[in-house]
């Protein structure tokens, strides 16, 4: 060692600026496609409210106040319902599965998967099917003749469908909780209900923020769910569907849009707000240690509580799902439930082309898509690039706005040259992927702020810029944020088609269209079969994946930082 | 091996940025074959080739696009949607249509569209064996059949609640139906839109109005699709829908103990609409199918029978072999001019009267 | 002098962290930042390795100007107080990360590892993984994954803080020998006066992001600057005989005699193995602790009186 002289400490001039340029080069590529790809279309979009007989004009805006105060209120009502209970009930759920122990948790736990993969309009009409007024639960077993159509009906529904994806959020956290702290809390004497009560949950504050605003935005800008069972209550989502599909006033659309984002965008502040103050309180208590055969037991009334809302939850997915399916293989013929195969003969009979091509859009959408994401959360997160937060809340705006305008968006923007995309492939890709883009951004900056800034700084300090911190650093440890970005988009690039509707071509269906083709056309077997069929590719895909990410991760065992040895 | 490293490098940037770079060049790639696709139709004009993009209203029609790519040879692409859709999307799409046939859907809906100049005229020597209140006098929307408005019924509904079963638009009204009837908001069904239409003329507007009233207090809500009053009247949640009559119904029929009912004071009918897109990528593929479908009886008669519905003999009257399953004066009188220059008038007072929005 | 920090300032916000800091380390030496937490020691060791800009001031090593470079380019290296080690690679991936930036190849690069890995005494430990080690074998990868690099200045932030008592005594005996055989000129970060004192061929003592005493451990140790550094290094006792003058003094620095400048009561005697320790509560009811070799005991109770040596 004392032979060798130090050498100056840094590589060649020409790899630094090499590295260098390309690192804003990959920046500006980022930025460049959230521009085009999310601002752009929806500048488009609002640039419509604006045009009138002959040329600007704020016509529309004149009386969207006056006249759609109800329905922003009704958005909002609802809205803050579903966000609350689907909150809760997906607390409830995950400490269920979190406590329920190792296997019964799995299994659970699939369940769970299962009703994350919910195709459009299905899950409503399974739910008409069976609480309706001649449903087979409320008539059938309890003899009463309820009417669900109403807010009521809309709420439960969102409830049980957002608590879903809620209750893995909150489960992802429970499991990345210091246990310590639940020990501690044990040792000093409280009770299970206590410790769960006074120090679990308040420490899944920040999930549980996330939960409700999420909630939130999906269920304002749910147009679906309303539209089947809402019966007369209408929201801002509605009457947007209204007017494209019944007016076809693209100004007054946009314009509710616009309307939407209001209180949206409020929400977001807020959230952001909160989220800020919790960030602080956090981050002081660093040095988390995770061991392995700590479990959780529930006792007394708490138990009842969480086994309670958990029941109600798992129990009505088993009723939903097993209805999609039963209703996939029997025919009610006059009130005699028979077995049949002829919705399966009718699928296999058909085209398998359109599931193909979905399983194709999907898989790239999921690869591709979870890439850009960690990419810009790694710079916006991490990099804290300047303006990153607008680029963040930007990212943001498709997932907040009904389906149908981002759609429309698509095509004002891109139906002309320099950037013709209309009818091709490549737009109902781009659109899915932005589409979904901020789970995927949300996830990876919740995995990257698991990876220790001074990962970071170590790197650097050994001599890689920037660019190689990115690749050897980051990368390699946003595994899980990869995977849940995969599962995210490629679920909801199977199963969601509110944007894609106006963008897919005669030449290029996929395979919701026919479940839409068969809904629209009232073939409630055949659109169940269709369904099941999305449900078992997806979830298959999903497992397949996961099996794969699991498996290559076995090779390296899990870090953590030992305090004593 | 430095040089290696760095190229590897560069690839995985690269790759990453794929997202984007690839798209865009693919994309070009696919516009330019698709260019090449155009040309070569502007060539040989005769021997049609290609594809044409159908925009249609189910995906029964399958065997009649089949036999078009057989006897005139273009493949067909096609893609359900409804009216308001297609009418949104071509809006938006600013003159350069994804399709190039728009085959069924309401009238008004094209009336509409031809007043927007996004459709293509059509002449051809057949066109004038059509019926002339089913197809635009300039030739640029026609008729394929009319789609017909009656009700359904649900006997064990009906049974259950002591009720008979309405025979007549204006028997709808009575007061024992209170909650028992379901309709389609008129701005997503064409048919519904039919149903107020014609209502309004027969009854005229004030008398038509005060009926719409009446029947309103009988409507809990009016659903937001089109199939929702057939389908949810088998399913026994409500014992009356006013729906078209057509072959779906048909398995309705063995699902569930529902009839088919033909108002004795006239059924509402709505023209189903065929026209070409302006400006699209292949517009003579769409004129072929116009010409060749309209020609033909046999292909007329072919989605008659995928339709289970005669009705394309009320556009064709000189259709040979087929025979209506309704007596044609049961139609009620319709000005169908008036469907498409009144639609908005009519929609907007019919959402302010019948409180559509607003109702908690 | 090799490192030299020159009139530096850091303010986050309104706060200033570091005041107008100025201190110079020769080559080979090492330098203990020793302070409370919260007086600016990190903020300090940030600066020099790039990680925080300085607001005023400069940063020169071996004569160059290292202000405004950025990390990767600075001629230094730190060990993280957790060590940072990336643990998605293996022990030896770890220690020749930085080699690969400095154009050599990766069979130099390992065998140059295992080289360093010797150093430590880890060769064997080469393929392991991060997650299978334990804590003084992670310290010893970080050590050597910064030595490799062959940095001017080793930069350590309270790099033994994770260890155990006794592990942190020989983790940092093995560095003070390591830095000795390569010449390495290092500062160390720490809040522990023990290890500064043991470690050090220069203390800086810093509080409220400003230098109260440079030097080396014993001239700070018994000519303190002023108060705040003769608390910090060591217990000392502060008292007025019975003249009216204020004393300062080390604990050791008493004795227990017939007739003294001062007198008192043994409130407590605590035997410690190899002396003894009283508190002594004065006339004045001040109190004092006073060490005294382990023979000499005096019950707690009795009048006493004191002269410092």
């Amino acid at each position: 060692m004392k032979n060798r002289k130090p050498r100056e400490k840094r590589a060649s001039f020409y790899d630094a600026h090499f590295y260098n340029i390309l690192d804003y080069f990959i920046l500006a590529v980022l930025v460049a496609g959230v521009l085009i790809f999310i601002l752009y279309p929806l500048l488009c979009m609002i640039r419509q409210s604006f045009v009138g007989e002959e040329g600007f004009s704020t016509e529309v805006y004149k009386s969207i106040f006056s006249d759609n105060l109800l329905l922003v209120k009704n958005s909002v009502f609802v809205g803050v319902l579903s966000a609350f209970f689907s909150t809760i009930l997906g607390l409830l759920v995950s400490i269920c599965v979190w406590t329920a122990g190792k296997k019964p948790g799995k299994f659970l736990e699939a369940i769970l998967l299962i009703s994350m993969v919910s195709p459009p309009f299905i899950a409503s009409l399974a739910y008409i099917q069976l609480f309706g007024r001649n449903g087979l639960i409320t008539k059938g077993v309890f003899g009463l003749s309820l009417n669900p159509y109403g807010w009521l009906g809309v709420v439960v529904m969102q409830t049980l469908f957002f608590s879903s994806l809620n209750a893995l959020m909150i489960i992802g956290m429970l499991r990345k909780m210091d246990m310590s702290l639940v020990r501690a809390s044990f040792d000093l004497g409280a009770s299970s209900g206590y410790t769960l009560w006074r120090i679990v949950v308040p420490l899944l504050k920040p999930v549980l923020l996330s939960c409700f605003l999420l909630s939130f935005i999906r269920s304002i800008a749910d147009f679906g769910t309303p539209v089947v069972i809402g019966g007369r209550f209408e929201t801002v989502s509605t009457e947007i569907y209204m007017q494209v599909i019944g007016y076809s006033r693209l100004d007054k659309s946009a314009a509710l849009n616009v309307l939407l984002l209001i209180p949206t965008i409020l929400v977001f502040i807020l959230y952001r707000y909160l989220m800020q103050k919790n960030e602080k309180v956090i981050s002081g208590n660093s040095n988390k240690t995770v061991e392995a055969g700590d479990t959780f037991r529930v006792r007394g009334l708490s138990a009842m509580v969480v086994w309670l809302g958990a029941g109600i939850f798992f129990v009505m997915m088993t009723l939903e799902y097993g209805s999609i399916f039963l209703n996939s293989f029997s025919r009610n013929l006059r009130g005699k439930i028979t077995f049949t195969t002829m919705y399966l003969d009718a699928l296999l009979e058909r085209n398998m082309d359109t599931f193909i091509r979905s399983v194709e859009y999907a898989l790239i959408v999921a690869i591709v898509g979870s890439m850009i994401g960690i990419l810009l959360s790694y710079y916006i997160e991490r990099r804290k690039i300047k303006f990153g937060g607008v680029l963040d809340f930007i990212i943001t705006l498709p997932y907040m706005l009904p389906g149908s305008c981002f759609g429309i968006g698509y095509i004002l923007a891109f139906n002309h040259e320099p950037l013709k995309l209309t009818g091709t492939a490549v737009i109902v890709i781009l659109n899915m992927i932005y589409k979904q883009m901020s789970i995927t951004t949300k996830a990876s900056a919740s995995s990257l702020l698991q990876i220790s800034t001074e990962l970071d700084a170590a790197a650097r300090d050994l001599g890689a810029n920037k660019f190689l911190v990115m690749k050897d650093v980051i990368l390699p440890n946003v595994k899980q944020a990869f995977a849940t970005g995969f599962i995210n988009n490629f679920t909801s690039a199977m199963v969601t088609a509110g944007a894609v509707i106006f963008l897919v071509t005669p030449g290029q269906k996929i395979a919701v269209f026919t479940l839409f083709d068969c809904i629209n056309t009232g073939r409630y077997g055949e659109a169940s079969m269709i369904a099941t069929f999305i449900i078992v590719i997806t979830i298959s895909v999903n497992v397949l994946f996961s099996i794969i990410v699991a498996w290559k991760g076995r090779k390296k065992r899990v870090f953590r930082t030992e305090k004593h040895k | 091996m430095k040089k290696m490293k760095k190229f590897a490098a560069l690839l995985l940037a690269v790759s990453m940025a794929a997202g984007m770079v690839a798209c865009g060049s693919s994309d070009k790639k696919e516009e330019t074959t698709k260019k090449e696709e155009t040309k070569k139709d502007d060539k040989e004009t005769k021997k049609l080739e290609g594809t044409l993009k159908v925009v249609t209203t189910g995906d029964a029609y399958q065997p009649l696009f089949d036999k078009f790519t057989e006897e005139v040879g273009p493949k067909v692409e096609f893609i359900s949607m409804s009216s308001g859709e297609v009418l949104s999307k071509l809006k938006a799409e600013g003159g350069t249509p994804a399709a190039d046939l728009w085959f069924g859907g309401g009238i008004d809906a094209f009336m509409d569209a031809k007043d927007n100049n996004l459709l293509e005229k059509v002449d051809f020597d057949a066109a004038d064996e059509l019926a002339p209140e089913f197809k635009d006098s300039d030739n640029y929307w026609f008729s394929k059949g009319v789609t017909v408005v009656g009700f359904i019924v649900n006997n064990d509904i009906l049974k259950e609640k002591g009720l008979e079963a309405p025979k007549s638009w204006d028997d709808l009204t009575k007061e024992e139906y209170q909650g028992e009837v379901l309709m389609s908001n008129p701005a997503i069904s064409g048919t519904n839109y039919a149903v107020v239409n014609a209502l309004l003329q027969t009854k005229g507007d004030e008398e038509g109005w005060k009926y719409f009233e009446a029947l309103n207090k009988n409507v809990d809500y009016y659903s937001k699709r089109g199939s929702d009053p057939s389908t949810k009247t088998a399913a026994g949640e409500v014992g009356i829908g006013i729906t078209y009559i057509n072959g779906t119904l048909d398995e309705l029929k063995e699902q569930a103990d529902v009839d088919v009912i033909y108002p004795s004071d006239g059924m509402p009918y709505v023209p189903e609409g065929v026209a070409a897109f302006a400006n699209a990528d292949n517009t003579e593929a769409a004129k072929a199918f116009i010409e060749w479908f309209f020609s033909d009886d046999e292909n007329m008669k072919m989605m008659a029978e995928i339709d289970k519905n005669n009705t394309c003999l009320l556009v064709k009257p000189s259709l040979k072999g087929l025979e209506l399953n309704f007596d044609k004066d049961q139609l009620m009188k319709e000005d169908l001019s008036l469907f498409g220059s009144k639609r908005t008038e009519i929609l907007d007072k019919w959402s302010t009267l019948m409180g559509d929005k607003g109702e908690e | 002098m090799y490192l030299e920090l020159k009139n530096i300032s850091k303010s986050f916000g309104e706060k200033e962290v570091v005041k107008d800091l100025s201190l110079s380390l020769p080559k080979g030496e090492l330098l203990c930042l020793l302070g409370a937490s919260g007086c600016g020691k990190t903020t300090t060791l940030k600066m020099i390795s790039g990680f925080l800009k300085t607001d005023k001031g400069q940063i020169l090593v071996d004569g160059q100007d290292i202000t405004t470079l950025a990390p990767e380019k600075r001629p230094v290296s730190t060990v993280f107080q957790s060590y940072a080690l990336f643990p998605h690679m293996s022990v030896l991936e770890n220690v020749i990360y930085g080699l690969k930036f400095r154009g050599i190849r990766k069979k130099e690069a390992r065998e140059m590892g295992m080289e360093y890995l010797k150093i430590v005494d880890m060769e064997e430990y080469a393929g392991a993984s991060i997650g299978e080690i334990s804590g003084g074998q992670q310290q010893r990868v970080a050590l050597v994954r910064s030595l490799i690099t062959k940095p001017k200045v080793l930069l350590l932030d309270e790099p033994l803080s994770n260890l155990d008592a006794k592990l942190r005594v020989k983790m940092r005996e093995e560095i003070r020998e390591i830095q000795k055989k390569y010449e390495i000129t290092m500062v160390f970060v720490t809040h522990d006066q023990e290890e500064a004192m043991v470690l050090g061929d220069q203390i800086a003592i810093m509080d409220q992001g400003k230098l109260v005493q440079i030097g080396k451990p014993e001239e700070v140790y018994l000519h303190p600057q002023n108060d705040f550094a003769r608390d910090f290094l060591g217990i000392s006792n502060r008292f007025t005989d019975i003249r009216g003058n204020t004393i300062c003094c080390r604990p050791e620095e008493l004795e227990f005699v017939a007739e003294g400048s001062v007198k008192g009561i043994v409130r407590q005697e605590e035997f410690l193995g190899f002396y003894r320790q009283y508190y002594i509560e004065t006339m004045n009811h001040e109190h004092i602790i006073v060490r005294t070799d382990r023979d000499i005991k005096v019950e707690a109770g009795k009048e006493v009186q004191l002269r410092v040596k």
